[in-house]
């Protein structure tokens, strides 16, 4: 009896061996065969492992792998690299950086063949001029053949840092537009402490009425209710057609008598967002009458109208009772002076619902506000659904659209795009970057450049490939464990590289008024002249 | 030096540690199998055939820990010499009548063990503990690191922080139950440290538990190995079943859907953030216990039994029952060796005092707060009190109190934070309530129910804080369903019968629903502590779970409910199909599971490949996109 269970387990024990080595070799023989890139079988896609996924020297050219940068260390790098491209390299550090902004691509008409004496009356004319023409001495280049060549426009920011600049005597407004990744004030409001400590100026910006996703800046309470109308179509009480939705992309309807209190949010330091000394109500399609401040003002229940209330300095709270039947379209926290950034969150939307918002209500909202920048940030919520190069050019070009749309509703702001954070889709061996975002960004950049708007790849920003990953895994977590929403310190970092970025080209805006200045035109500009110049001007300008 | 191929497969990566989820760990059995076989066939079986069997996988348990932890190896080699020697020396002391000397060998293994875990569990809490009380700015330094630097804080290992060797917390319980276990006279000492470091390291278990203990897994150290047939196919199915739990109901459900919620709540509604809970739960047992189903099949192949450690713990009827069903290798062990020393259900011990104490200075620390240390004072107090004053219930209060501060200590056992305290008091509190309301009168529970639900509707009311509606609405339910229970037993009672089969299997299952729904509560505060950097886990969790809590109760916006289920439908299909599975009667389950185990094994053969491939494509799913996203 002994033995023979003895043989019985020695037999079993080989079974399951032969077992082992069999399904071992099926696996195998299946990823030897299947193929790569999966079979589709109706809705799913089947796919299964290949060898060179697990025999590294069949892979060797995936197994190189990129230095293992902690997003950390990586943040560090770029700031640093920031920092020092600040002295002289700017144009180099426009080209090439990851972080950079890239500016718009600008047509510009030379001539490189005759000369001709340059006159002061010439010279007049041309100060006046689009073209620019390489000057030599006292003589200017003839015009006989003009060349058209396509150049980075560098001065695309111009008027924005000229604005800001002017900012205590006029008040400038920043619009960002994004996806859930802005969600909560997150990257505004680090970009909204950031430009306000530099260009002065307070206020949250303008909210909706009620926000209805928390807010990191303020908080409200409301007493009364009110329906609420939306672009957007899941985040609304009912829906409505029509474009009238104010800048917001949404509009509230009080039902009878509300009353809103915002004030600070309680736990936060309180610092120059808090503070406000004008409170706006927009509003519009029928009257509203709204108190605030003990004073009582009636809207004209035109398209789009205002109510501009001055308060105390330093108020950091207001109570507003409005009743009515017209659209609110949002309360506006702001000072008379310096700079406010109004974050928009629009949970879901991939971008392109801007051509479907009243053109007047947007053009008016820009131009009383004296919007000089309007951040566009998109294409997360639409990279998961891109399953061809076809369907990103067709994206992509739904981008443009929008964004030429509003650039034509804000003739006096600037646009910048913000793309995608990086994306990933899982597979045994990890999660990968979606394989059309790279595409995406490259396209993305490509086409908005050429049509004068700027860009700013947050994917590349952030670490290129993999660096979600990186994100998500870095301790404190940069990134939640969905692999797309930043933590708010992940939102902080990215914020603070985008400001980074921006300030940089405003230094360069800066350098370049410097230097024109004192112009001399024997000088002959070459490039290593430039970094000098441009570090001893940097120097003593940024001491 | 080596081929880049080699250093792969040999030296340790922290990125990629071993986990049976992976296709590295199964070459690994696949090869160790095939030695074992060639070790365990040849030739007649023999004492030395035993040791080289035992031996051989001593040596790939601690090639598969060094994979898994790098050279926390030597931590567990330590340990294993540490307490081999011990035990010998507690065996001698006994056999010469030495007892003093054998307890105090007890208490010195004790300390070590002990003191090692806590240098790598709760450095942080530590640290934090004495900077509090002595206002200075001590910092977390490794020694360990300093020595391996060669005594330089600068060098290959960094000394700013301590990493948790993995399963430090199971081994050091395991090695704690061997020497308690010759003290006590449970098992003999093991003479060789061979087969003794084997029963430590053996790898299906090391990491992930069951908590082997000495008594039950040392005489499997001697046993000659045997493999029946059905217990191949037994194995087979085990290993299959762990992999489907882990990689669908417990990877898949994480990655799709609860890690985003838990890591920022306020993005998702309050359905979303309810689902999140339940899921976790699910997802908690489907990760953990799928772990160790794949444990007990690979140590099933290799001829060793491994203990269950759950047993469908959510068909438990009430949180007492639940921990006799849930993690049980751990429940056992803190039984053995911390209840009973305690003075288990009849007394208080010296060692009830002085954890009451501990746990309030834990909890003063933690809080910072006087009045929560003074309320777990005043509270332990009036118990023991009562029990001196009232003896008829002494023994009760002091069970009570005794499993409440095992309840507390196995919280802590999972961290130093504020949340796994309240979790273990939860699941404390929630035993005792059991048990008060198992022994009172329907009309008492009545009362107290009432007035348990009056007083949070009424402080909802007076706060319209959206946690105490949460607790309110909870309440209310539980309520409602009592108030029919007891209408039902009034009328039982006026018409002399006793209640009828089919409403007694309804109470069954309103009891399982409310003991599943009050274990994924307490799990809130689990989850939101867990995986988070110890040095900021305290404020952290809690924020997490205020959070939840807070978007649970708000509003909730019945649109966004259909269009969430909607957009997360594979999910929650697979939650229900889970929880369906596992409320399978158990007979059922045994059924299939012999049914499956004796298929012909090319069949089988046919279907564990098929199983892989289905695995697979849960793997590599795409990830769930964020909801609402509109093109």
């Amino acid at each position: 009896m002994q033995r023979r269970s003895d043989s019985a387990t020695k037999k079993n024990v080989w079974l399951m061996v032969a077992m082992l080595l069999v399904v071992g070799a099926i696996l195998v023989a299946l990823s030897v065969f299947f193929p790569k890139n999966g079979v589709q079988v109706g809705t799913v896609l089947l796919r299964f492992a290949s060898a060179d996924d697990y025999i590294p020297e069949l892979a060797a050219d995936s197994l190189t792998e990129e230095p293992q940068i902690s997003p950390e260390q990586l943040l560090a790098e770029r700031m640093e690299q920031m920092k020092l491209d600040r002295t002289a390299e700017f144009v180099k550090f426009f080209e090439t950086n990851p972080a950079r902004i890239s500016f718009p691509l600008v047509k510009r008409i030379i001539s490189d063949t005759a000369y001709m004496p340059l006159t002061d009356s010439l010279r007049a004319i041309l100060s006046d001029s689009a073209l620019i023409i390489t000057e030599y001495g006292d003589t200017l280049a003839a015009l006989p053949e003009l060349r058209e060549v396509i150049e980075v426009n560098y001065s695309y920011f111009d008027p924005l840092f000229q604005a800001l600049e002017r900012a205590a005597d006029k008040p400038v407004r920043i619009v960002h537009y994004g996806d859930s990744q802005i969600e909560e004030d997150r990257i505004s409001s680090t970009l909204r402490q950031r430009l306000q400590k530099r260009f002065g100026g307070g206020g949250v910006g303008l909210l909706p009425y009620k926000n209805t996703f928390y807010n990191l800046t303020v908080s409200e309470q409301m007493r009364g209710s009110y329906t609420r109308y939306s672009l957007i179509s899941y985040d609304c009480d009912a829906e409505r057609s029509g474009s009238l939705f104010g800048p917001l992309l949404q509009a509230s309807v009080p039902i009878g008598q509300t009353t809103l209190r915002i004030f600070p949010r309680r736990g936060t330091t309180l610092s120059s967002p808090h503070y406000f000394n004008r409170v706006t109500v927009f509003a519009g399609r029928a009257p509203l009458s709204v108190s605030l401040a003990d004073t009582t003002f009636q809207t004209r229940g035109t398209t789009f109208d205002e109510v501009a209330v001055a308060m105390p300095d330093s108020s950091t709270s207001v109570e507003l009772t409005i009743s009515g039947a017209g659209d609110v379209y949002g309360i506006s926290l702001s000072t008379d002076k310096g700079v406010t950034v109004d974050n928009v969150p629009l949970r879901g939307c991939s971008g392109s619902v801007f051509i479907n918002v009243s053109k007047d209500q947007l053009a008016s909202y820009f131009a009383t506000t004296n919007t000089r920048l309007i951040i566009l940030q998109f294409g997360g919520n639409s990279i998961p659904a891109l399953t061809s190069e076809k369907s990103v050019e067709f994206y992509v070009e739904r981008l443009v659209r929008n964004a030429k749309h509003l650039s034509a509703l804000a003739p006096q702001a600037q646009l910048l795009f913000v793309g995608p954070s990086d994306m990933v889709q899982s597979s045994l061996q990890g999660m990968r970057t979606h394989p059309y975002l790279r595409k995406f960004d490259t396209l993305a950049r490509e086409r908005l450049m050429a049509e004068g708007i700027a860009y700013w790849s947050m994917f590349e920003a952030m670490g290129g490939e993999g660096s979600m990953q990186r994100w998500v895994a870095a301790s404190p977590r940069l990134a939640t464990a969905d692999y797309i929403h930043f933590t708010r310190q992940g939102a902080k970092e990215v914020a603070t590289m985008l400001d980074e970025a921006l300030m940089t080209a405003y230094r360069f805006y800066r350098l370049r008024q410097l230097e024109t200045e004192p112009l001399n035109l024997n000088m002959d500009i070459d490039t290593t002249r430039l970094d000098s110049i441009a570090a001893s001007r940097f120097e003593v300008m940024f001491e | 030096m080596f081929p880049d191929w080699l250093t792969h497969i040999f030296a340790y990566d922290s990125t990629s540690p071993l986990l049976f989820t992976q296709f590295y760990f199964w070459a690994f059995f696949a090869l160790v199998y095939v030695l074992f076989a060639v070790i365990v066939s040849v030739g007649k079986w023999s004492n030395g055939k035993r040791l080289m069997r035992n031996t051989f996988l001593l040596f790939a348990s601690l090639f598969f820990y060094y994979k898994t932890s790098g050279l926390f190896v030597l931590i567990l080699l330590f340990v294993t010499l540490s307490d081999f020697l011990i035990a010998k020396r507690i065996y001698g002391s006994q056999q010469r009548g030495r007892a003093a000397a054998a307890k105090a060998w007890l208490v010195t293994s004790v300390v070590i063990d002990l003191g090692l875990l806590c240098y790598f569990k709760y450095p942080y809490f530590l640290t934090n503990m004495v900077n509090d009380l002595f206002g200075t700015q001590v910092q977390v330094f490794d020694v360990f690191a300093w020595v391996g630097n060669g005594f330089s804080k600068t060098g290959r290992f960094s000394v700013d922080s301590i990493m948790l060797p993995v399963g430090i917390s199971f081994y050091i319980f395991q090695v704690i139950s061997y020497t308690s276990d010759v003290y006590h006279d449970r098992v003999k000492p093991v003479d060789n440290i061979l087969d003794y470091g084997f029963y430590v390291s053996f790898f299906p278990q090391l990491v992930a538990g069951p908590i082997v203990r000495a008594s039950e897994f040392v005489p499997q150290l001697y046993r000659e190995f045997s493999l029946s047939r059905r217990q191949l196919g037994i194995a087979v199915f085990w290993i299959l079943n762990g992999l489907t739990k882990k990689l669908v109901l417990s990877d898949y459900l994480a990655v799709n859907f609860v890690d985003r919620v838990f890591d920022n709540p306020l993005l998702y509604s309050g359905f979303e953030n309810l689902s999140a809970l339940f899921f976790y739960s699910m997802q908690v047992y489907a990760d953990f216990s799928g772990y160790t189903d794949i444990a007990i099949g690979v140590a099933m192949l290799m001829g060793f039994y491994l203990p269950k450690n759950f047993n469908s713990p959510y068909k438990a009827p009430n949180p007492h029952n639940f921990w006799k069903r849930w993690h049980i290798s751990l429940s056992r062990w803190l039984q053995t060796y911390l209840y009973i020393p305690l003075g288990g259900n009849r007394r208080a011990s010296f060692g009830t005092y002085f954890w009451i104490i501990l746990i309030s200075v834990i909890a003063l620390i933690l809080t910072g707060s006087w009045i929560v240390t003074a309320v777990i004072l005043g509270i332990a107090a009036i118990i023991i009190v009562v029990a001196l004053l009232v003896p008829d219930h002494r023994k009760k209060l002091y069970a009570n109190l005794n499993s409440f501060i095992t309840m507390l200590l196995g919280g802590l056992w999972h961290g130093a934070s504020w949340n796994f305290m309240i979790w273990g008091g939860l699941n404390g509190i929630g035993i005792i309530v059991f048990k008060f309301w198992r022994d009172m009168s329907w009309h008492w529970r009545m009362f107290w129910l009432t007035l348990s639900t009056a007083a949070f509707v009424a402080a909802y009311l007076f706060t319209a804080s959206p946690i105490l509606r949460v607790a309110a609405v909870a309440f209310v339910i539980v309520w409602a369903v009592s108030l029919l229970r007891y209408a039902y037993y009034l009328i039982c009672r006026i018409r002399k019968r006793e209640a009828s089969a089919g409403m007694l299997k309804i109470g069954q299952g309103w009891a399982i629903l409310l003991t599943f729904v009050f274990i994924t509560f307490t799990r809130l505060f689990f989850r939101s502590g867990s995986n988070l950097d110890p040095a900021t886990a305290n404020q952290q969790a809690w924020e997490t779970a205020v959070n939840m809590l807070t978007q649970i109760g708000s509003s909730w916006n019945l649109r966004t409910v259909t269009e969430v289920f909607l957009s997360y439908v594979n999910v929650y299909v697979f939650f229900v199909v889970g929880m369906l599975v596992h409320w399978l009667p158990d007979k059922f389950k045994r059924w299939y599971r012999v049914r499956f185990a004796m298929l012909p094994l090319p069949l089988m053969t046919v279907l564990v490949v098929l199983a892989v491939f289905i695995l697979y494509q849960f793997v590599t799913a795409d990830l769930q996109a964020f909801i609402y996203f509109q093109f």
